[in-house]
């Protein structure tokens, strides 16, 4: 195993574990604070936005879209990309940093579980809604029937249905579980019978015995052993719906690790907006600390390097192979064509804006921090357009070159996902300890007290 | 004190607003009902001389409450006021009543005393009615006429399981939450996982068979059986259904096809001429007799009757059943994808006699050298989604 | 539904009113029923086959398993009452028959279901056409649905008013009109049918005072009165391309819209098909301001303004002259080597064809002229058997006009003719009607001009009609109705018999006529009865030729030529318009067809719209730029399109549309150019000066179905030259060999038992005509989307025609590929698609379940030739698609064996499948092997250039076969090893 060597505090000021309950359940008490109220609103608002448009697809067709006979995935799987990379961060906080002993992602864990879960069920409404039949979508799923018909198992779409279904079922899980602790602290702390019965309901008879917590911890070691592939499969996945293809720009076998790193980078990013919001939000300062911001910083700066590799060796390879498409779609309609604006602005966001992070100054600011993770997930948006859009629109034959622009009902759509994705972290934070608890009070003897051992992990 | 009567408010709320509801789906009903029987221009035409007090009475004699003067006892214990689903040779009460209304000097006096064709003179002898009793059977006939042939009741017996089972199961989830009244919560238990099975089994079964339409068996205009016919006379099915082996549409027969036998046979051994009588009527009044289709594939599927029949040499009956034994007409199949795909993947195909297959040369290469006993038709393409979907 | 006046219901509610409709007809008597009456007899409409009537009601499969998962409808089935002996229920009938209008002429034959023409064929038999067809003939079946636009009934002061009312006021007024002497006229266009011209003579001698004028809104009367100066023959001769060499056309759009195409582009096709056997073909140029279709196919290609082109023609003549020793008009020299083109043109003696499309007399002389010095006349040009076409007198119709607007006549009458939208002077025509007394029009759909008349008595659509036709002499062809007429019309000649108080319909008096007239021409036919039986049948009648003397040709007076061609000349300006029958919308009598109005046009790529085309640098030298709306010669607005060969300083304008009354479709689209024709030396001319234009406004959107045209340097379209053929068949298409020796693969080679179909397409001989994306629109009930939608580039086309330009941006090199799903072997759309949805058949089809789709779109990305095509919405019975799928009656043109696709799936290109199967059903039963050529796919059918070729590729005798094994042979981005089972033959120039 490996030992943490991290020689910092992990949690600020001198608290007792009764501090630190208390201070960590206060969002869940009493009344909800003004910018909530604002906040669901506008969540509802954006929510009823993208309801309109939903209804819009389903009431007259997919031409609401921009899409053509040319680009058939346009806003719809760029922004179901987008939110599967997003929604990679939680689990692979939880699962990487477990693995790795990484104790100061313990204060993150939970809020990046919860973004995790909220922007996977953002991602899956697209592949839905992008069917032209949605209420035929039950065809995609291997059940045996009177037509003796069956899936194809060759389509990478359908091993993407597998792979999304399974990683949200078990991000899910792993995201209550991690809860259950918690859910009975404020079991105990409420005074209100409703609260105490729904949060009893869901602690599953939490008693926080020794017996239980070694239990709980073998349970939440194992679900992390069996979610890691899941992080990695889910996006590599996705990117083998293009690289699967005869299209150039997406015929590429670099697409898959390619993919998981600009997810694991869109992810991180996001969630360092988040923490910037909650710490902003909430008096939990002593607990996301400027540390935390700053290995956040860290992940993305490398993160950064290695997607500008791949953004190299993708040209690199376009030009060494030789074949002629390929290299018009690299560097014709991406790097000099139609689509160069989006191109540049996803290399100059994605590659070049976070190397920032090299100076310190840049890693303490709060406002860079904030502003470089809003332009990697901007930047991380357009990569995927640039994927997408760009090898579709301009493919083989000339002929069917076409322009792709989005409609309202598009926007609105992408809308609807931020009012999804709004709403549910808003509900969380009122509702549940947006810092785990449990995974905090283990870790915040560590760096005040010279000696510690990791006794509990053997 | 306060609590109970704003409870006892509550529950006369509650009382006022089911009556209100209840009130309202009683007069839906009734108008609804009222529309229902779709009123025939010729009924509104002889409506007006039958008085209600006619229709009682006529209902009376015609269901033998009353007794005719003649001593004839019942009209409806042959002609049948409401549906069945069994063959019933005699005109229904609802057939004579269109057959009275459409036939300006049609008179029940006249049929009686003068019967026509051998079934019913045998059938109506001695029998007469008065001015009188043929004006109130009359007015009963309108009221038949106007009410429809009626809709076959059967008992819903998977319905009264299916929710007899969710009440039993709802009292029991009542009972281990709330009430406790039974203490072996095994019993709870047992009903829940029964009847989630059986509701379970329910729902796979009903969502198979949606669209599907097996054992349908409608009442047709003309009382035609296919056991007299091809059963009893043994007639072949292509003698009527002419263009089955050419054409992708078997080919309902026209009235003209009925004709040519009809023309000569004017006289059912069961159902006299009353039947029969239609195809005549039809004929002079140049309107086709609407038949009511059974075997109906979905919009999206092709069936060529030519490439089974006349290609295949399929027997009728492998699709439709055993039709010679059927008076009234029942899908016998299920007509599923899975049922095509079975048959396509089990007949064999006369491959070596039909020289359109010369040009499978691996597969009679295969045949020659005994590798392969016969050619299934899914072997020479019947498995292919654009033989039947285009 | 308005009783009586339609033959066909909406729904098993409406049938009994329409029953009760025949019974009383039936009551009424029937002298005689043809056959076709009882077809057409609906009381015996059947719906024996529950699909066929789904079918044409357009219910989607969608709405009936929905329907049927809540309840079971009881559907009803209605056999015939007495079925019609020649009637199989769910087969289809075929009947011969003929297409005309104007120059427009094809012998067809009209396929029907259980009583409804569905599709349109060529007639095989023909001699001229041979089973090709045009876009128009194919669109041609939908206009008889044409529920919106066709009269439904006659009408006075556009009031419904009974037949009986109609004729009776009608016949006082003329016979008024006749005795009291008053000026009558009857207004047509070129008329080619015998019988017609034969009863139209009758009816003038039965009213006194009637005058007969002929009019065509585009005109061959030059090449007429050219004829009869040079030899004194009042005639257009026989075109026959197939005997050219050496092919030399000024503007002549002969494969596109001019004389006769359909013909031409078959006898041009045969000269431009090569193989190794026959290693030669014509050579072909075309100078031209406008690039036509034809140009677009030219081996060399001259772009100059109309003006430049007619001194560069009487350069030629003179060079000819010259090199002939006959007299020269002493034109002036011009840029272009006249020299050597005379010298090419006499080295084929009698082997090269001149033609010119301006209707200029004068050119036309020259063009005579030029073809009589090369020994042209009796080879590729035939006066023994002339075309009876360009019958139309401008001056008379000039004449007319004006008696019309001074109200000299009592009556007029308009059949088949549109001045009020073809006349340039469209206010003297509106004018006179309203001074004329009787005004009547026998317009089948509505038009400008019968919005003015005072009566109009609606003729049948060609489809409800008998008739003949007379293209080419010693050529007959008949025409018969294939359904009974589905509104209360009547047919222009019946009225014309009812009026002369003849108890003869014109059936009758067509038979008359031919047993009168033909009978003794031909000799196959031993009597009358059976003669009319047979041609009946076969449609077409070849009575041969009588065998007599040609005069020879005399040039006439040079000078007068010259002079009036100077003078024609001084018209010349900076910026010449020039306008052109569009190839799709022809004249725009069929503007209100909104297949044809999708029709993309094969240059630019167009949906639904015209424009002025200009060149790059004209546009540039004007300061304008695509989509800028500007008003030419302060008669019409047209958005400038910048079309790469077009001639500089040649602003091209296509005629047909700017219909204000032709129906939902056609009002509104685009502008009329045929006001800004003018008259010269008795003609009119489609071209002249810009004498003003301005600006008016900007931004204008055009619906393309392709923008970008340049190849980007890839093996899309090969091509090479005759000089590299001869030496190496497989030149320019080199990368096949290589693609062929480099292809690896991992899986095991594909094996197809029994068939193993393929297409095969000569770039050669494809003209780019765009029949054949009709032809499939019609047979595979493609929607239409609408001109919004084709901006989105969501045409729902299984077909298109790609163009690419390559060269130079003014003078281009142009080149025209089919495209259509390639069926490949190893397809790329089939692996991806997670439901299986498309799927490779046994018989080497890339299959497309619908009812399987649900929509992924994942086929389509994955499709590198992209010919997939998605449903975006639903366009069946939708508001927002209110084409012909939304009413019932435009649903019934249909094809009953092709799903009408829902919302939401994927569809494209099948090879036909329906016509597959049915063949080979036909076959097991009949106990034979499917022979080659049996099958034929409806863009293959269709094609009048025979560029198609379609068959086994199992069978090696077969054409597809040989062709296969073409050095010529590719496959569309084989490098991808798709294994497509759609071939092209490389395009083969001709530069020298």
């Amino acid at each position: 195993m490996i030992s943490t060597n991290i020689d910092q505090t992990l949690v600020t000021g001198h608290k007792s574990y009764g501090q630190i309950t208390g201070e960590l359940l206060a969002n869940t008490q009493g009344r909800p604070p003004l910018w909530w109220l604002v906040g669901v609103g506008l969540g509802g608002i954006l929510l009823a936005i993208g309801g309109w448009s939903f209804y819009q697809t389903l009431s007259k067709g997919l031409g609401t879209w921009g899409l053509t006979n040319s680009v058939a995935w346009g806003w719809d799987i760029i922004n179901f990309v987008w939110w599967i990379g997003i929604g990679h961060a939680g689990t692979a906080f939880t699962i990487f940093f477990l693995v790795f002993r990484q104790h100061w992602a313990g204060s993150i864990n939970r809020s990046a579980e919860a973004m995790t879960v909220f922007a996977v069920m953002c991602a899956g409404l697209f592949p839905l809604i992008h069917m032209g039949r949605p209420w035929l979508a039950f065809f995609i799923l291997p059940y045996p029937n009177t037509r003796l018909l069956w899936v194809n198992y060759n389509s990478p779409l359908f091993w993407d249905v597998l792979a999304i279904s399974t990683y949200l079922i078990m991000s899910v899980t792993l995201w209550y579980l991690g809860m259950v602790p918690d859910l009975a602290t404020i079991r105990d702390r409420t005074k209100n019978k409703i609260q105490r019965t729904i949060y009893g309901m869901f602690s599953l008879g939490w008693d926080g015995s020794l017996y239980t917590y070694n239990r709980y911890e073998t349970l939440l070691k194992l679900l992390g052993g069996l979610a890691a592939p899941l992080v990695i499969s889910v996006h590599t996945i996705v990117s083998l719906n293009l690289a699967v293809s005869v299209i150039p720009g997406w015929h590429a076998t670099i697409l898959p690790p390619y993919f998981f790193v600009g997810a694991i980078f869109s992810g991180f990013a996001m969630v360092l907006t988040l923490m910037i919001l909650m710490t902003k939000a909430f008096s939990i300062k002593d607990y996301i600390t400027e540390k935390h911001f700053d290995n956040i910083a860290h992940v993305l700066k490398y993160s950064s390097l290695l997607i500008g590799l791949a953004y190299a060796t993708e040209l690199f390879i376009a030009w060494y192979s030789g074949v002629e498409y390929e290299i018009y779609t690299f560097f014709r309609a991406r790097a000099s064509g139609s689509f160069s604006t989006a191109f540049w602005i996803m290399v100059i966001f994605n590659a070049i804006v976070p190397q920032v992070f090299w100076f310190k100054r840049a890693r303490k600011s709060i406002l860079s921090l904030f502003l470089v993770s809003i332009i990697i997930n901007v930047g991380m948006w357009f990569e995927r357009y640039v994927i997408l859009v760009s090898s579709l629109a301009e493919d083989f034959l000339p002929s069917s070159w076409t322009g792709y622009q989005p409609t309202m009902v598009d926007i609105g759509i992408f809308v609807g996902t931020f009012g999804i994705f709004t709403l549910g972290m808003l509900f969380f934070v009122r509702f549940i300890p947006v810092i785990a608890i449990n995974e905090v009070k283990p870790i915040s003897r560590i760096g005040k007290e010279k000696t510690v051992k990791d006794s509990q992990d053997e | 004190m306060k609590n109970t009567s704003a409870s006892g408010k509550k529950r006369g709320h509650l009382y006022a607003f089911t009556a209100i509801l209840s009130l309202c789906l009683i007069i839906a009903l009734a108008t609804l009902s009222s529309f229902s029987g779709a009123v025939d221009e010729h009924v509104a035409e002889k409506e007006e001389s039958y008085s209600r007090d006619d229709l009682r009475r006529g209902q009376r004699l015609f269901k033998g409450l009353v007794a005719f003067e003649s001593g004839i006892h019942d009209c409806s214990s042959c002609h049948y006021p409401s549906r069945t689903d069994t063959m019933n040779w005699n005109p229904s009460a609802h057939d004579l009543a269109m057959r009275w209304l459409q036939e300006d000097d049609y008179s029940i006096r006249e049929k009686l005393a003068m019967p026509v064709g051998q079934r019913m003179i045998t059938d109506h002898a001695g029998m007469s009615v008065t001015e009188r009793e043929e004006h109130l059977i009359e007015a009963y006939l309108m009221e038949v006429a106007r009410r429809g042939p009626g809709e076959l009741r059967a008992i819903p017996v998977n319905a009264v399981i299916f929710w007899g089972l969710g009440i039993l199961m709802a009292l029991a989830l009542v009972d281990l939450l709330i009430t406790k009244k039974i203490r072996f919560k095994i019993f709870h238990v047992m009903i829940l996982l029964v009847g989630l099975m059986v509701h379970m089994q329910y729902a796979v079964a009903e969502s198979r068979n949606l669209g599907r339409t097996e054992g349908y068996a409608p009442d047709q205009p003309i009382k035609f059986s296919h056991q007299v016919h091809s059963g009893q006379h043994d007639i072949d099915c292509q003698y009527c259904h002419t263009i089955s082996k050419f054409s992708p549409s078997a080919g309902i027969p026209s009235n003209n096809t009925c004709l040519n036998c009809h023309n000569v046979i004017r006289e059912g051994s069961q159902s006299g001429r009353f039947e029969i009588d239609k195809m005549h009527r039809a004929e002079a009044s140049g309107r086709p007799i609407e038949w009511i289709r059974i075997h109906k594939l979905p919009d999206h599927s092709v069936f060529s009757h030519a490439q089974h029949v006349g290609v295949g040499g399929i027997e009728c009956q492998d699709c439709h059943g055993p039709v010679e034994t059927m008076d009234i007409l029942r899908q016998q199949e299920d007509l599923s994808m899975g049922w095509c795909l079975s048959c396509h993947r089990d007949s064999e195909v006369a491959f070596l006699d039909n020289p359109y297959y010369e040009p499978f040369e691996r597969l009679h290469a295969l045949i020659r050298a005994g590798e392969l006993d016969a050619v299934t038709a899914a072997e020479l393409g019947g498995e292919d989604c654009m033989s039947c979907h285009h | 539904m308005n009783k009586g006046n339609t033959r066909y219901w909406k729904s098993i509610g409406d049938l009994a009113e329409t029953r009760e409709l025949s019974i009383s007809e039936d009551a009424g008597g029937e002298e005689q029923r043809s056959m076709m009456e009882i077809l057409a007899d609906e009381k015996n409409e059947t719906a024996s086959s529950r699909r066929d009537f789904l079918k044409w009601c357009g219910i989607s499969f969608f709405s009936a398993t929905v329907i049927s998962a809540c309840e079971n409808p009881v559907k009803k089935a209605i056999p015939y009452l007495t079925q019609p002996e020649e009637l199989t229920p769910g087969m289809a009938t075929w009947y011969a028959s003929t297409y005309q209008h104007g120059n427009e002429y094809c012998p067809v034959l009209i396929k029907t279901r259980d009583g409804r023409p569905i599709k349109i064929e060529g007639n095989p038999s023909s001699a001229l056409t041979g089973g090709g067809s045009s876009a128009r003939v194919q669109a041609s079946v939908l206009s008889l649905y044409d529920d919106g636009a066709r009269y439904h009934g006659p009408l006075k002061h556009a009031e419904a008013a009974s037949w009986e009312t109609i004729d009776r006021e009608i016949i006082g007024q003329l016979r008024n009109a006749a005795a009291r002497g008053e000026k009558m006229a009857l207004v047509c266009p070129s008329l080619l049918s015998p019988s017609t011209m034969a009863l139209i003579k009758a009816f003038r001698e039965a009213f006194a005072g009637l005058e007969v004028i002929t009019w065509d809104a585009v005109s061959y009367e030059a090449i007429r009165q050219a004829h009869k100066e040079s030899f004194g023959l009042d005639l257009v001769p026989c075109y026959q391309f197939d005997q050219a060499e050496l092919i030399v056309s000024f503007s002549a759009d002969f494969l596109g819209t001019w004389v006769s195409p359909v013909s031409h582009a078959k006898q041009y096709a045969s000269t431009r098909r090569i193989s190794e056997d026959k290693p030669h073909m014509s050579r072909h140029i075309q100078f031209e301001g406008t690039l036509t279709l034809t140009g677009a196919n030219a081996d060399e290609r001259v772009p100059v303004k109309p003006t430049q082109e007619i001194r560069i023609l009487m350069a030629l003549y003179d060079a000819m002259a010259e090199a002939t020793g006959n007299i020269g008009l002493g034109a002036g020299a011009v840029d272009y080597d006249v020299q050597a083109l005379a010298g090419e043109i006499l080295d084929r003696k009698g082997k090269s064809i001149i033609v010119c499309g301006h209707n200029s007399k004068e050119c036309q002389m020259l063009v005579n002229g030029i073809n009589a010095m090369a020994g042209n006349y009796g080879r590729t040009l035939d006066n023994s058997a002339p075309l009876h076409i360009g019958r139309g007198d401008q001056k008379s119709f000039e004449r007319f006009a004006g008696k019309l607007q001074r109200g000299e006549y009592s009556a007029v009458l308009f059949y088949n003719t549109n001045p009020v939208y073809h006349y340039h002077q469209p206010e003297m025509i509106r004018e006179g009607l309203e001074k004329t007394a009787l005004s009547v029009s026998f317009a089948s759909t509505r038009d400008e001009t019968a919005s003015h008349c005072t009566y109009i008595v609606p003729d049948n659509h060609y489809l409800e009609s008998w008739n003949d036709a007379l293209f080419r002499e010693g050529h007959y062809s008949l025409a018969q109705p294939a359904i009974h007429p589905l509104f209360k019309t009547r047919q222009f000649q019946d009225s014309l018999l009812r009026w002369m108080d003849r108890e003869q319909d014109f059936h009758h008096f067509m038979k008359q006529y031919w047993q009168e007239q033909l009978f003794p021409k031909q000799d196959a036919y031993p009597d009358p009865a059976s003669f009319w039986t047979h041609s009946l049948q076969a449609g077409v009648l070849d009575t041969g030729l009588a065998t007599q003397a040609m005069p020879a040709y005399r040039s006439g007076s040079v000078r007068e030529v010259a002079m009036a061609l100077q003078q024609m000349l001084q018209g010349e300006a900076e910026m010449e318009f020039s306008a052109h029958p569009h190839l799709a919308m022809g004249d725009g009598t069929h503007a209100n067809n909104p297949w044809l109005q999708e029709m993309p046009d094969p240059i630019s790529s167009v949906t639904w719209d015209n424009y002025a085309a200009l060149s790059p640098a004209s546009a540039r030298s004007l300061n304008l730029r695509e989509g800028d709306i500007i008003r030419i010669n302060g008669q019409g607005e047209w958005p400038v399109l910048v079309q790469p060969g077009q001639a500089d300083g040649c602003l091209s304008l296509a005629l047909g549309y700017g219909r204000t009354q032709a129906g939902k479709a056609g009002d509104g689209v685009g502008s009329n150019a045929f006001p800004l024709s003018r008259r010269m030396a008795g003609q009119r001319l489609l071209f002249g000066p810009v004498d003003s234009w301005e600006k008016v406004g900007d931004g204008h959107r055009f619906a393309r179905t392709q923008t970008h045209f340049s190849m980007e340097g890839r093996a899309i379209v090969r091509e090479s030259t005759l000089d590299k053929y001869r030496m190496d068949p497989s030149a320019g298409n080199e990368l096949h060999a290589y693609h062929e020796k480099h292809a690896l693969t991992l899986y095991p080679e594909d094996h197809f038992d029994g068939h193993h179909w393929a297409l095969m397409i000569d770039l050669n001989a494809c003209t780019g005509c765009s029949t054949c994306v009709i032809a499939c629109q019609s047979e595979n009930n493609v929607p239409v989307v609408g001109k919004d939608e084709v901006r989105r580039r969501r045409i729902m086309h299984w077909m298109r025609i790609d163009r690419y330009y390559n060269g130079e941006a003014d003078k281009p090199g142009i080149v025209f590929q089919p495209v259509m799903c390639m069926h490949c072997d190893h397809a790329p759309c089939e692996n991806v698609c997670p439901v299986a949805a498309t799927m490779h058949s046994k018989e080497g089809l890339n299959q497309m379940a619908y009812n399987r789709c649900v929509g992924t779109k994942f086929c389509i990305n994955n499709c590198p030739y992209k010919v997939r095509r998605f449903n975006w919405f639903e366009y069946a019975r939708n508001e927002a698609f209110d084409y012909h799928m939304n009413s019932d009656l435009g649903r019934m043109v249909l094809n009953p064996d092709v799903t009408v696709r829902e919302r939401g799936v994927v569809e494209k290109c099948s090879f036909c499948v329906q016509r597959i199967q049915a063949a080979k059903v036909t076959a097991k039963n009949e106990r034979r092997r499917l022979k080659d050529g049996e099958v034929l796919p409806a863009c293959v059918q269709s094609c009048p250039a025979e560029a198609l070729v379609f068959g086994d590729l199992n069978d090696k005798s077969s054409r597809v076969a040989q062709l296969i094994k073409d050095p010529r042979n590719y496959h569309l981005l084989e490098e991808l090893h798709t294994l497509p089972s759609v071939g092209y033959l490389t395009k083969i120039r001709n530069p020298e």
